[in-house]
């Protein structure tokens, strides 16, 4: 039957006769249809999170049908099934037939008494197919059409009904962005043939699939626009926040249909679904000595070009605590740096990591300066300890003498800080079989991937480091270093010792299109503002590194949807927090997190142990001692939906927002999380001001809050319309925002790509 | 005797037109799943191939396809334009490999919508076998249109002249005249 399928479908059926065409695509029910075709997508294997590598798997993903979905011609064009409108059921190999007197959409409605792969659904679903698919593949109304629905099919319909584009558009920008042929892009996965395609077709059905259950659910659950959209004063919160609520108008109280909610799926709380997110974390500075210095233009420039955010605030000091919760929204009772006994969060935790391979999506970490280290040997006696349990990854440095920097310098001790890295913590990701290949090297020198060099070009008095002729030193020990790594003929972890040790990666994975969805940056310890306070040559290695993410295939295909986030890991001196981490206030010490079961019991989280800073002492009630934050820092978008497309930038919020809404923000971005759900969102970033509300008990550290909106966690969507009157809350390490009482200017998403 | 000549020839040409080919056909289509279209055709066989096909009846399933926009018409499955086409007389095969026509209630070269039709194409081009056929004058207990598919095999194809039964008593009623002739001519 595939053979038949794949005759009737070459370009050719272009054949589709135009007369036909143009009757089926200006009158829907001018003309008859008949289809067949194959109700098809990925069967996805979720991966085995443990904290012991004999216990963990990865995922893996296989073309799949859809046996007993409910297809029908969709004569409203609702979306659903209903009474009346020609329907069949797939057969045991997912193909059905279908005739109706007037040409629809088709709608294939998969339920739980339908089985993927053979195996039950566990999640209703719908899949869509345009009627201008049916017509595109018509020769005449008295024969089939070969039409597949596929979660791909679907997405092309929801492009169409709310991306502004025609169908025509919406296929070819789907099959471009996921790197197929436009006469593949919607067939069934069963029916590509071709090896790389299917692999691109397949991951792509994963995510969508992922997406459109969401959308069930919406409908499912009747879960409000409000809920949505991700107005956190949905419903309404004004009963225990009177000051700062927003309304909750009738718009937002509305349910949606399954159309709407396909949609909403791809904007979960208003996030738009991104492809690739690049997480720049540099080191310790407050948003009032980075904004407007004159020592780092260059972020200067992408804040004002791009979108900024002016209420951001770091979670705790020092860095570890905050790099736990840029991973996973709680820094788990870890106050200090550099936890021993490794690993620091033992049992299966959720992070960023895990919920991204979860989701059939990938992450790489990449941190500059690396120490060519081969996976499983000892690369320094005395960090032997910490290479071994790391499975070799070597995320600190030996100080060797015989490594001279640009200027002359030896690579010090320590100049890779371990403590700088969001995902090595945990040991359920350590585990995992792909934990070695996803940690990488970067470099800030070099051009760009068209070749071009990167110019320096700054001219402020203050540069740092130089050569001794005056230049910076920037990328100070990525030459030495692949220098010594080549001479020792030294392979790289990540390659598992196969090909030979790279000091940037990166660059290489970016012109390969070998990229995390998900990808965290982390400059060394000179580059990153740490050692060296704002200097031009961090913004260097900060420019380094973006003109080789802008000079990718992947950034300059609008397409495909690209974010470059700067941060910070913490601000200075300062000890206030927001967003679901207020430890201590009112005397109270943070509680453990708080889980929500799957019968919407909450209860706080057992077994958390942590580890005092330095001194290696174990205690019981980690978050005790807890982090107080550490004030307002920077962070700045930009995209390539700025650049390239209507996007709008320059814009700014000044909403309340942590580390703890950024991973939020993440959740949204790849649909890891179901805003109707509390449960789903990982730790910290769950609490929400209604959640808080709801369970006040549990979370005695927001008991008598002033100001339950800064309190809360929430995407960071600029949803929230500061009322009238009302001021923000003064802000440590902020510096006065375009506005400072009412409203922003604008309530402009710094997410959109439109 | 001119009488006795004109019913000769008149017997002899009814007995011959119903022994070399049929003006009246019964076929049938059984499709993979079981469902059944069946129908009757007025044409001319030659070899295995019927022309000057006319006077269709069809029905799926025992359910007659009538009351559409017109009687019943046959068009070509035209290979080489891959569309139907009704610029050259439409044939039926009795070898149900080689038939490549549709029979609807419109003309199907032209129309795009039907009350009801029966395609029976054999052509690479559009995946091969297709014959389906649909009524949308009728509602089934589930409330859909019967239809009927098959794509992946061919079902069982039957085209034969209308048996003896019904030649037969043209066949005697021309002896019949012939004798009546020859008894007027005894006298």
């Amino acid at each position: 039957m595939q053979a038949k399928l794949n005759t009737l479908r070459p370009s050719g059926v272009a054949l589709a006769v135009a007369s036909t065409l143009a009757l089926c695509t200006t009158d829907a029910f001018a003309a008859q249809s008949v289809v067949r075709g194959t109700v098809g997508g990925a069967y996805f294997t979720s991966p085995v999170f443990a904290d012991i590598a004999a216990a963990s798997s990865g995922s893996s993903t296989v073309a799949s049908v859809y046996s007993g979905a409910k297809v029908c011609f969709d004569l409203n064009d609702n979306g659903v099934c209903d009474s009346g409108e020609p329907f069949t059921t797939t057969g045991a190999d997912g193909s059905f037939a279908l005739t109706s007197k007037s040409i629809a959409p088709l709608v294939a409605e998969i339920s739980t008494s339908a089985t993927n792969n053979g195996k039950p659904v566990t999640s209703r679903n719908v899949f869509r197919v345009k009627q201008d698919q049916i017509a595109s593949s018509t020769v005449s109304p008295f024969l089939p059409a070969a039409v597949d629905i596929t979660p791909l099919s679907t997405e092309v319909a929801r492009a169409v009904e709310n991306d502004g584009v025609s169908f025509t558009q919406a296929v070819n920008n789907l099959a471009q962005r996921i790197g197929v042929s436009s006469a593949d892009v919607l067939k069934a996965p069963t029916n590509v043939t071709n090896p790389s395609e299917l692999t691109a077709v397949l991951k792509e059905s994963v995510i969508d699939t992922g997406r459109f259950e969401l959308a069930a659910k919406f409908v499912d659950r009747g879960d409000t626009v409000g809920e949505l959209r991700g107005n956190f004063d949905c419903p309404n919160v004004a009963s225990f926040d009177a000051t700062n609520a927003n309304s909750c108008p009738a718009s937002d109280q509305a349910t949606v249909g399954i159309k709407a909610a396909q949609n909403w799926a791809m904007n979960l709380e208003g996030i738009p679904r991104y492809d690739y997110v690049f997480l720049i974390i540099e080191e310790n500075e407050s948003l009032n000595s980075l904004k407007d210095n004159a020592d780092i233009p260059y972020i200067n420039a992408l804040l004002d070009n791009g979108s900024q955010f002016y209420n951001y605030y770091s979670t705790g000091h020092p860095s570890e605590p905050n790099y736990l919760a840029l991973g996973s929204a709680d820094d788990w009772g870890q106050t200090g740096d550099e936890a021993i006994p490794y690993p620091a969060i033992t049992g299966v935790r959720a992070n960023l990591s895990n919920a991204v391979d979860a989701k059939g999506l990938g992450w790489r970490h990449y941190e500059g300066s690396l120490w060519p280290s081969p996976a499983g040997t000892m690369a320094n006696t005395g960090a032997s300890s910490w290479n071994a349990k790391t499975g070799g990854a070597f995320f600190d440095n030996p100080a060797e003498t015989s490594i001279l920097g640009n200027d002359s310098s030896t690579y010090g001790s320590s100049l890779v800080a371990k403590k700088h890295n969001t995902v090595v913590w945990f040991a359920d990701v350590t585990a995992q079989p792909n934990f070695l290949a996803n940690e990488r090297s970067i470099a800030g020198t070099g051009t760009d991937l068209d070749g071009n060099p990167i110019p320096y070009g700054f001219t402020t008095s203050t540069s740092p480091l130089t050569d001794g002729n005056g230049a910076v030193s920037t990328g100070n020990w990525d030459n030495a270093l692949q220098n010594y790594a080549t001479s020792n003929n030294i392979k790289s972890w990540w390659t598992n010792n196969t090909q030979p040790w790279t000091q940037d990666q990166f660059k290489l994975d970016l012109a390969s299109g070998d990229i995390g969805n998900y990808n965290v940056i982390v400059p060394d310890q000179d580059d990153d503002m740490h050692n060296l306070k704002p200097n031009a040559r961090a913004d260097y290695w900060a420019k380094n590194v973006i003109a080789k993410i802008q000079s990718s295939a992947i950034w300059k295909d609008p397409t495909k949807r690209v974010a470059i986030v700067v941060t910070f890991d913490e601000g200075e001196s300062a000890t206030t927090a927001c967003c679901g981490w207020n430890p201590q206030r009112s005397g109270n010490a943070a509680s453990q997190p708080v889980q929500v079961a799957a019968d919407g019991t909450v209860s706080t989280v057992s077994g958390v142990t942590g580890n005092e800073s330095f001194n290696g002492a174990a205690y019981s009630s980690p978050y005790a001692n807890g982090n107080h934050g550490h004030g307002v820092t920077l962070f700045g978008v930009t995209t390539n939906q700025q650049v390239l497309g209507t996007a709008p930038h320059g814009h700014y919020d000044t909403d309340y927002y942590s580390h703890f809404s950024f991973v939020r923000t993440v959740q949204d971005m790849f649909g890891l999380a179901d805003p109707g759900q509390p449960s789903t969102y990982m730790n910290r970033s769950k609490y929400t001001e209604t959640f808080i509300q709801q369970n006040a008990t549990l979370l005695p550290e927001f008991a008598n809050t002033a100001n339950p909106h800064f309190d809360g966690v929430r995407a960071m969507n600029h949803v929230y319309q500061f009322p009238a009157g009302v001021s923000r809350v003064v802000a440590a390490g902020g510096v006065t925002a375009p506005v400072s009482t009412g409203p922003d200017s604008d309530q402009v998403n710094l997410w959109a790509t439109k | 005797m001119k009488f006795l000549i004109k019913a000769a020839v008149l017997a002899a040409a009814l007995g011959a037109s119903t022994l070399a080919s049929a003006t009246t056909f019964d076929f049938s289509y059984s499709f993979t799943d079981g469902q059944e279209l069946t129908g009757s055709l007025e044409g001319t066989l030659n070899g295995t191939t019927i022309s000057n096909i006319s006077d269709i009846s069809m029905a799926l399933n025992g359910t007659s396809m009538s009351g559409g926009v017109g009687p019943l018409q046959v068009v070509s499955w035209n290979t080489s334009k891959t569309a139907f086409d009704d610029t050259v007389p439409a044939t039926i095969s009795t070898v149900g490999a080689q038939n490549n026509f549709g029979i609807a209630d419109v003309d199907m070269a032209t129309s795009t919508s039907s009350d009801y039709f029966f395609s029976y194409v054999n052509d690479p081009k559009v995946g091969g076998v297709n014959a389906l056929a649909a009524n949308f004058l009728v509602t089934d207990a589930k409330g859909n249109n019967p239809q009927a598919f098959d794509f992946t095999g061919e079902g069982a194809w039957k085209i034969a002249p209308v048996p003896l039964p019904a030649a037969l008593p043209l066949l005697l009623s021309g002896l019949g005249l012939f004798s009546i002739g020859r008894r007027r001519l005894a006298k």
